[in-house]
């Protein structure tokens, strides 16, 4: 009433009494609505997950429209963590899609034809636009086209590379964090349907896949092919009519992402993303008056039971046990999740076994040089970079100022799961994604990175194989080891033996198809493909070590291999342990950092979910602060080893970059400088 | 009804044939298999049976005087547990010095790695089985999958 009474003082003394207290009224309604629209962020969304009926009339309002189109489709529709609700196949719908990035290269995966089922590239699809998005940002495969490019935006001469380049080989079917469906239904349901799940291709590029949402809570992803094609959008300067996403878009009337949260409202690096290049009013049907679908589910293997269970499946509660991610839980989590659950900002999530216990535990490190990780350190070094996270302003989250948002992996020099935590709404994709960073820096700066990948024992094979089962032109068919000496060549005869930390962006710099990045005149970097060979399809060294996993999954889909890819992907083998220490696949951007303990590395760090340079503050300041802290030994690698202090081709490599003024409520700048 | 919509174009004889064929191939590898000093990646092992389930791997030895034997299998997402002579599982710090003897025997040129025997409808697959041997001060080593079958 004081606001009121005091409102109506301040409004001019010369109005007439009515103006006076339509003004007055006028500014209540606005106060209203700004006290909504704040509770609308700040208070915890509603726990929502998709029905049965929410799937079925998902699938027939893309049905409706892909039939007054004569397009028929494969449909898959997933929920936040990557459960496969269903898939739907249109009886003529293409059977398999033609892998392609549209230019002539017929290396890695590009020009893949006949081989993949639509069902794969249709889950894949799905699983994209859950697992980029969150209450936050809402992103789609288009959005993921943008982002993965040797020029971002893709089509800008010289621009440099997506700054989530490579991100399309992460959730890979053979990743040892991923959980996987068990097609059979007679076993106890047991972790079925905790996630996160694997995406058979990883993730996808092709437009036609989008998240889901219910009252404004992200519930799961729709994805969607239709034209035969699993590729990508080359030139974001135009606007495509793409079938395969105007059927999606149909699918989502009803479930569609808040608009204040979608791509299109969200600048990186000055640039707008893109959600969708297709306007709703285009559609042909009425989505909303759709019937339910008529039976024509299919199985998926290592997917989907759909047609044996008569249909759809409901999706899981993101939260929850049920859905595998759930918060820490005090009083049964155990004490080593202390340092962790001590932040602000909610509760940090974890990963949970079928028995609600943690299923990535807090772990001592395996010894090197007599060093390793004790497992107070892994907590409190996860707990500091979470506590950075939470006081950082996202790069790609609305409303503005909002906290960055990222799940953080620790592992040890062996690539070994040491802790994993995440802020609650970090997108999904950033739990496999932090941990392939971690590890691929952890493996990297391993002095014991090139007699690895040199392993006559293990690699002759993968050149063999992955040349035989592709199909494509044998002569691109790169065996690891001449990666090895492509990067000798570049950075000296002692390169991943010398013992120099490469972080998350040196490895970028070097698994760039120009070198430096976007420098279009210049040659790959040497963990790249040649650009005439490169693609997102052909990467370099990150696909090559995963090819042959990815190609057993697609022939095991189709029942043309009898056995899936094992637990792992690359064949990498630990000459220490034994172990794989590339166990989910090698990633190719920033935010990692090694971890070194009176000199001697220990492990890494990774960070994924928000913005690369939010990502590597969070990795590189997080374990700063930790660093001081335990005042143990434990730090950031010694300035003199790190990767800024090599210059290959006469071009410093970058070791971790941070926003400039990066903190909520403080102006503080610079804030990694001298560190 | 799930196997037939499998593998549908395929014909299930024709699935059958090439399964039997492939089962001997594995057999034919299997016996063949050795374990090497840089590591070496062995055929998989498919269980038709999770209820229970028995999972060895044998190794020729190719005149290696065998000190020491062991077993680490790692599980989704966990970290790496190994075996010792009683059958028991406990986490290990990836240190092969300490790795615990499982005292298996040599036979024939050959040696039976005794991995798993026991229920496993209650876990995550698939699992990943490295085995080891100490010979003459030199560890040698080799890992396989084990996956579920439909």
């Amino acid at each position: 009433m004081g606001f009121i009474w005091a409102t109506m003082k301040q409004i001019a003394p010369g109005m007439c009494k009515r103006a006076r207290q339509r003004a007055v009224r006028g500014r209540i309604l606005a106060l209203g609505l700004a006290l909504l629209g704040f509770m609308a962020f700040s208070l915890p969304a509603a726990a929502q997950n998709l029905t049965v009926a929410d799937v079925n009339r998902i699938i027939a309002q893309a049905v409706q429209e892909a039939n007054a189109r004569a397009r028929p489709a494969t449909i898959a529709v997933t929920d936040r963590v990557g459960n496969v609700l269903a898939v739907y196949q249109m009886a003529g719908a293409p059977a398999a899609v033609t892998v392609t990035s549209g230019r002539p290269i017929r290396t890695g995966l590009d020009g893949l034809a006949g081989v993949v089922p639509a069902t794969m590239a249709a889950i894949s699809k799905a699983v994209t636009g859950a697992y980029l998005s969150s209450s936050g940002n809402a992103f789609s495969t288009r959005t993921a086209s943008q982002i993965v490019q040797q020029h971002f935006n893709p089509g800008e001469d010289f621009g440099p590379g997506g700054p989530l380049f490579g991100v399309q080989f992460s959730q890979l079917p053979c990743s040892d964090l991923s959980r996987r469906f068990v097609n059979a239904p007679a076993l106890p349901p047991l972790d079925q349907l905790r996630g996160p799940k694997r995406a058979p291709l990883g993730l996808s590029a092709d437009p036609g896949g989008l998240p889901l949402y219910k009252g404004g809570v992200l519930v799961g992803g729709i994805g969607v092919a239709a034209d035969g094609v699993y590729g990508l959008d080359r030139n974001t300067s135009d606007f495509d009519s793409d079938m395969d996403e105007i059927i999606t878009i149909a699918g989502t009337v009803g479930y569609e992402a808040p608009r204040g949260i979608l791509a299109d409202r969200i600048t990186v690096e000055g640039k707008t993303l893109r959600y969708t290049d297709v306007d709703p009013g285009a559609l042909l049907a009425a989505p909303g008056l759709a019937a339910a679908a008529a039976p024509a589910f299919v199985n998926v293997t290592g997917y989907s039971d759909s047609l044996t269970n008569g249909g759809p499946i409901a999706g899981q509660v993101y939260g929850t046990s049920a859905s595998g991610v759930r918060p820490i839980a005090p009083a049964t989590d155990g004490a080593a999740y202390t340092n962790v659950r001590n932040i602000a900002g909610g509760a940090p999530h974890i990963l949970v076994t079928g028995a609600d216990a943690p299923f990535n535990p807090v772990i001592a490190g395996a010894v090197n040089g007599g060093q390793n990780l004790a497992v107070n350190e892994v907590s409190t070094i996860l707990g500091h970079a979470l506590r950075v996270a939470n006081t950082s302003r996202a790069q790609i989250r609305r409303p503005l100022q909002s906290p960055v948002q990222v799940t953080v992996s620790l592992v040890d020099q062996e690539g070994t799961i040491l802790g994993l935590a995440r802020t609650p709404d970090g997108p999904l994709f950033g739990i496999d994604v932090s941990l392939q960073k971690a590890r691929s820096v952890a493996f990297l700066s391993n002095v014991n990175a090139a007699a690895n990948l040199n392993n006559p024992a293990v690699f002759p094979a993968i050149r063999v194989t992955a040349t035989t089962l592709n199909g494509l032109i044998p002569g691109h068919a790169y065996a690891i080891p001449d990666y090895v000496a492509q990067i000798r060549a570049f950075m000296g005869t002692t390169a991943l033996a010398n013992g120099f930390a490469l972080s998350g962006k040196a490895i970028g710099n070097l698994s760039r198809p120009y070198y430096p990045d976007g420098v279009q005149t210049n040659a790959n970097g040497p963990m790249s493909r040649p650009i005439a060979n490169w693609s997102p399809f052909s990467t370099g060294l990150q696909l090559d070590l995963s090819v042959t996993n990815i190609l057993q999954h697609i022939q095991f889909v189709t029942g043309a291999a009898a056995v899936d890819t094992g637990l792992g992907c690359t064949p990498v083998i630990s000459n220490v342990s034994g172990l794989n220490p590339l166990a989910n696949g090698l990633q190719i951007f920033a935010g990692a950092v090694p971890i070194f303990k009176n000199g001697a590395l220990v492990g890494a760090i990774g960070v994924s979910g928000d913005g690369i340079d939010q990502d590597d503050m969070v990795a590189f300041l997080g374990l700063h602060n930790a660093s001081i802290a335990l005042a143990s030994g434990v730090s950031n690698a010694p300035a003199a080893l790190r990767a800024d202090q090599l210059l290959p081709g006469g071009v410093r490599l970058r070791y971790a970059a941070c926003p400039f003024a990066p903190f909520l409520g403080s102006r503080q700048q610079n804030v990694c400088e001298g560190i | 009804m799930t196997r037939m919509i499998r593998f549908h174009g395929f014909g299930r004889s024709g699935f059958l044939v090439a399964l039997a064929i492939l089962v001997c191939i594995w057999n034919v590898a299997a016996a063949q298999e050795r374990l090497q000093p840089a590591g070496v990646r062995l055929s998989p092992v498919m269980l038709s049976d999770v209820t229970a389930a028995v999972v060895s791997k044998q190794i020729l030895l190719d005149g290696d005087a065998v000190d020491t034997s062991h077993v680490v299998v790692q599980f989704p997402g966990a970290g790496a547990l190994m075996r010792d002579r009683a059958g028991l599982f406990q986490p290990w710090d990836r240190a092969p010095a300490h790795l615990p003897d499982n005292g298996f025997t040599a036979a024939g040129g050959a040696m039976q790695f005794k991995v798993l025997n026991q229920d496993l409808s209650r876990i995550n697959f698939p699992l990943r089985v490295t085995l080891y041997y100490r010979a003459g001060g030199q560890m040698k080593f080799g890992y396989f999958d084990v996956v579920q079958g439909n």
